[in-house]
């Protein structure tokens, strides 16, 4: 039996695989121009009707417009109250796949995980001492003790996985090496959801690490988020 | 022959792992969706609706200043409308836990987050200590409320925004923009004075 040259069909066989992902990622826009204006426009209308009900209750709360995603407009994670925007995120990538499309309403943020938690100091009561600098004997949570990569679990199936990228080289590139082993396990995760036909979402972002740590930071178990998808029609 | 496994057994891998990323990303294709034709009267109501919470988003937000503070960063805003007017560093909670030695609970030195609003202006304040301030240093708590009394640790202003947090000033300056108070927020003297200046009672206060 002649040998089959590996060297050779392998890089064919993945181009063969991957060619038609570029065919993949076109959609067609459907309808006439009236019928996507009115579309946005309810879509735009249950984003504000979601926003006014959580402004109302004067709980902070957050809102993601994943609709604002281009070179030019960058995605923000809004963290807002009475309507007011408290702190813009800023997202250096973003990556979005669901099972199905999210309902725009408000989901409550369930549970922060990340592999180390920040733990409180407890106070041991003790007298200062004359001329004893106690501000340097000062142990208290700062910023830096936060995670910069965690998971956000929200209801109705919604993750948002955040990972603060670093700036120098060896983090960097042990960053890269976790982000796909995590990607790889979303994408397993997307495709055992719509096997059983659950709904599931996970929008994996990546910002610059101080971001992420304030992000965390800043986002409470109970908190509500509302998502606004891109809509179909816009995809080019 | 070991060689050969171990070429077949990765591309295999690779098949499996391109295999979950297509499907992944096939089941998380958006479909076409066509829009149905609808006439101008839905079109209007849409824009009716739009303008109705558009309005009521604004009619929530504060009218004149508003404070905000960032835990995270250790920073004040005051603000009118979208505009800024004064940033600042400040020191808020340390999130420390402080036990009662007689086991009747605990103090956690948060600093609160939400809305607030400003219930109190004092000038010239002075520190009523709590308990927890004696039991942190190791002392006993005083019989006499003349004993609690501790006279310009406080600054030169305080806001008062509920539950015994108040926003005042700081002895300890080279703090400012770190997390090491119980709670409380503390502020250089000079920006406490355009916020005490800036702020009357009402003026809304956004924690986070």
């Amino acid at each position: 039996m002649k040998k089959t040259n590996l060297q050779f069909t392998f890089p064919l066989f993945l181009f063969l695989i991957l060619f038609p992902l570029g065919g993949f990622s076109q959609a067609v826009a459907g309808g006439d121009s009236i019928g996507q204006k009115i579309r946005a426009l309810k879509d735009e209308n249950c984003l504000l009707e979601a926003e006014l009900a959580l402004a109302s209750k004067g709980t902070s709360y957050i809102i993601l417009d994943l609709r604002t995603e281009s070179d030019s407009v960058p995605v923000r994670i809004n963290l807002k109250n009475r309507g007011i925007v408290l702190r813009e995120f800023d997202v250096d990538r973003m990556r979005y796949r669901r099972t199905k499309g999210l309902v725009i309403e408000p989901i409550p943020l369930i549970k922060k995980m990340a592999f180390f938690h920040p733990k409180r100091r407890e106070i041991k009561p003790h007298k200062a001492e004359d001329g004893a600098d106690t501000i340097s004997q000062l142990d208290f949570l700062e910023l830096k003790d936060i995670p910069s990569n965690y998971t956000f679990s929200f209801g109705r199936g919604l993750l948002i996985s955040i990972t603060g990228q670093p700036k120098s080289l060896i983090p960097r590139f042990v960053h890269l090496i976790s982000s796909i082993l995590i990607h790889i396990r979303y994408s397993l995760t997307i495709v055992w959801n719509h096997l059983w036909k659950n709904e599931f979402a996970i929008i994996e972002i990546i910002m610059g690490k101080e971001e992420a740590q304030a992000l965390y930071w800043s986002l409470e178990e109970g908190m509500n988020i509302v998502v606004m998808e891109r809509h179909p029609y816009d995809i080019t | 022959m070991i060689k050969r496994i171990v070429f077949v057994s990765f591309i295999g891998i690779v098949i499996i792992l391109l295999t979950v990323e297509l499907s992944a990303y096939y089941f998380s294709l958006d479909r076409l969706v066509v829009p149905s034709s609808v006439g101008a009267s839905n079109l209007n109501e849409l824009i009716r609706k739009n303008r109705t919470f558009t309005k009521g988003i604004a009619g929530l937000s504060p009218k004149g200043a508003y404070i905000v503070i960032d835990t995270a960063r250790n920073l004040i805003f005051l603000k009118k409308g979208n505009r800024t007017i004064l940033r600042a560093l400040i020191s808020s909670g340390s999130g420390n836990i402080l036990r009662d030695p007689s086991g009747k609970g605990q103090w956690i030195f948060d600093t609160p987050r939400g809305e607030f609003e400003v219930k109190g202006k004092i000038a010239g304040p002075k520190w009523i200590k709590p308990d927890w301030a004696f039991i942190e240093e190791g002392e006993d708590i005083p019989k006499d409320w003349e004993d609690r009394v501790e006279e310009g640790v406080l600054g030169d202003y305080a806001l008062a925004f509920g539950n015994g947090y108040f926003i005042h000033g700081t002895l300890y300056k080279r703090l400012l923009g770190r997390n090491v108070t119980h709670g409380c927020i503390r502020v250089g003297d000079e920006d406490l004075g355009t916020i005490y200046r800036l702020s009357r009672l009402g003026t809304r206060i956004y924690i986070f």
